[in-house]
């Protein structure tokens, strides 16, 4: 079997590499939507912990 | 056994463990992801009757039985959360959803593609077909019902019981749409499924399911962990964890 | 079953008095229950015009067209099944009375079927006729359509409780119940459209009456834990 029957797929070549396409997109979006979800909190929680922290310090001289 | 639970149902707890057991669920899907698309698109020997169409199938049934199984997940979180009120078990649930709701999307739109050169049309009211739309409908109406409450514990428990009615009347859509199906037309059109499948077609579809599954436990410790971070936004565990990272 | 001094009226005596209570509130308010009513016969009008004058045509569809335009009916209906109870307090107080709330919200939801499920049940024969059905097949349509719209209205009745805190909830509550109340669709239609193709219909009116049973049973648990949720601030 070679390169060009892989692609073809006896004609159906279109519909089914389409679908892997569109499977293999969903598949990426999914870990990206992910991981994006995921960062952002942690970017969220970041800034609340430095804002927390520089709180805290200016406290800390005012009350010195 | 039940202690272990008990640990695992605290959100740092959690948070850690999600983020260190993502990896051995990824890296091993992406590889038998692999293996699978090489057995179902070149080693596997093609059908004698749809041909190299078949193909579609390593793809469209795992994305099928995934969009099935994240619902009953989802389902038995938010039952897990409600009645034992453990609150992890509710984000869990909340993470589910919109995975669930894409591989649906998936399942249809390669459905239907499978379906141009089997049955010559972009859609056909196929009982599986329908009850997936169903199930997408399901979907989209628990994730519009989390989406219009404020606050999160009211969300997450008017959900859940949605999620539990949803889960309940599933088997209920499922038959109701096959007996309508069989009234119109012989059961032979549904051919989504081969009834029996020989071993060498058979291995990859496995694999490839096996795959979609560790897939969806790696995708859903990341969504896991953003929703235990925007839950826990007060706690101070968070503080100590950032300050190590 | 050992009875105490009975400080309180009993339990059959309270859900009488919810039903009662509704009743007359339906009977002040006798415009709000003919609504759903009159939305079911404008339905129902829109499909002649949209399709063809033609009664051959009409009669095909038929079944659907009328079990389409009940669910739209019943579903419209449920905005007023517990959002004037929970705006103005009264349900708070049912929630902390102590009394099973399943029993009550189902009993208000008995009463709201009463009002809006039977009177589609009596009128669609009539609009039927107009689509060109047979009259043979009115006590199938009267019969699939009682026992489709009990369940529509727990079913209805679980997602009004769920939606009801909810600013503008009415079309999230529409997407949440329609998806669910498919399969009572499903049967509904096809058994009056099986009774005009002179078939049997015992199958899907024993299936109907299945569901009907079934959300009846638990109907009400889900009523309640969602409007402990809605009503609880």
């Amino acid at each position: 079997m070679n390169l060009k029957d892989v692609l073809d797929m006896g004609d159906y070549g279109v519909y089914v590499w389409s679908c892997y396409g569109l499977v293999l997109a969903v598949l990426v979006l999914n870990v990206w939507l992910g991981r994006r979800a995921l960062a952002e909190q942690v970017l969220h929680a970041k800034r609340r912990v430095q804002m927390a922290s520089s709180a805290d310090s200016l406290q800390g001289e005012s009350s010195s | 056994m039940w202690l272990w639970f008990h640990k695992l149902s605290s959100p740092p707890y959690a948070y850690r463990t999600a983020g260190l057991v993502r990896p051995w669920l990824f890296w091993p899907a992406v590889l038998l992801m692999a293996i699978g698309a090489v057995g179902g698109l070149v080693l596997a020997p093609e059908d004698y009757q749809q041909k190299d169409a078949f193909r579609i199938i390593y793809v469209h049934v795992p994305s099928a039985s995934l969009s099935l199984m994240i619902y009953t997940v989802m389902a038995v979180a938010a039952g897990v959360g409600i009645i034992w009120r453990i609150k992890l078990a509710h984000a869990v649930a909340a993470a589910c959803a919109p995975i669930g709701a894409w591989f649906t999307v998936a399942t249809l739109v390669t459905g239907s593609i499978y379906g141009k050169p089997m049955w010559g049309t972009w859609w056909e009211w196929d009982p599986r077909l329908t009850s997936e739309l169903i199930l997408l409908f399901l979907y989209l109406g628990y994730m519009a019902l989390r989406a219009s409450f404020d606050d999160t514990q009211r969300a997450d428990r008017a959900s859940a019981i949605l999620a539990i009615v949803g889960v309940v009347n599933v088997p209920i859509v499922k038959y109701s749409v096959v007996w309508w199906n069989s009234l119109h037309q012989g059961p032979s059109i549904s051919k989504l499924a081969a009834p029996s499948i020989e071993g060498s077609m058979l291995w990859p579809l496995l694999i490839m399911m096996l795959a979609f599954v560790l897939y969806f436990g790696a995708v859903l410790c990341d969504r896991l962990r953003g929703e235990i971070l925007r839950r826990e936004r007060n706690a101070s565990w968070l503080t100590e964890s950032l300050a190590r990272s | 079953m050992q009875s105490s001094v009975q400080t309180t009226p009993g339990l059959s005596k309270i859900l009488m008095l919810v039903m009662a209570r509704d009743l007359r509130l339906a009977v002040r308010h006798w415009d709000q229950v003919l609504q759903p009513l009159i939305f079911f016969v404008i339905v129902t009008t829109l499909f002649p015009l949209a399709i063809s004058p033609a009664l051959d045509e009409l009669r095909k569809i038929s079944p659907g067209v009328l079990w389409v335009a009940a669910m739209l009916a019943s579903l419209l209906a449920l905005e007023s099944l517990f959002r004037p109870d929970v705006e103005d307090g009264t349900m708070e107080q049912w929630v902390l009375s102590g009394q099973p709330l399943s029993l009550l919200l189902l009993a208000k939801t008995a009463t709201h079927w009463l009002l809006t499920g039977l009177p589609l049940v009596l009128m669609a024969p009539i609009v039927g006729t107009a689509l060109g059905m047979p009259q043979s097949v009115w006590p199938v349509l009267a019969g699939t359509l009682a026992l489709g719209t009990g369940s529509l209205s727990v079913l209805g009745a679980i997602g009004a409780a769920l939606t009801v805190s909810v600013r503008r909830g009415s079309v999230l509550l529409a997407l949440l119940v329609l998806p669910l109340e498919m399969p009572v669709l499903i049967f509904g239609a096809r058994a009056v459209d099986l009774a005009m193709h002179g078939e049997p219909v015992a199958g899907p009116l024993n299936l109907l009456a299945a569901l009907l049973l079934f959300f009846v049973s638990l109907g009400p648990f889900a009523m309640a834990a969602a409007m402990r949720i809605s009503v609880e601030s």
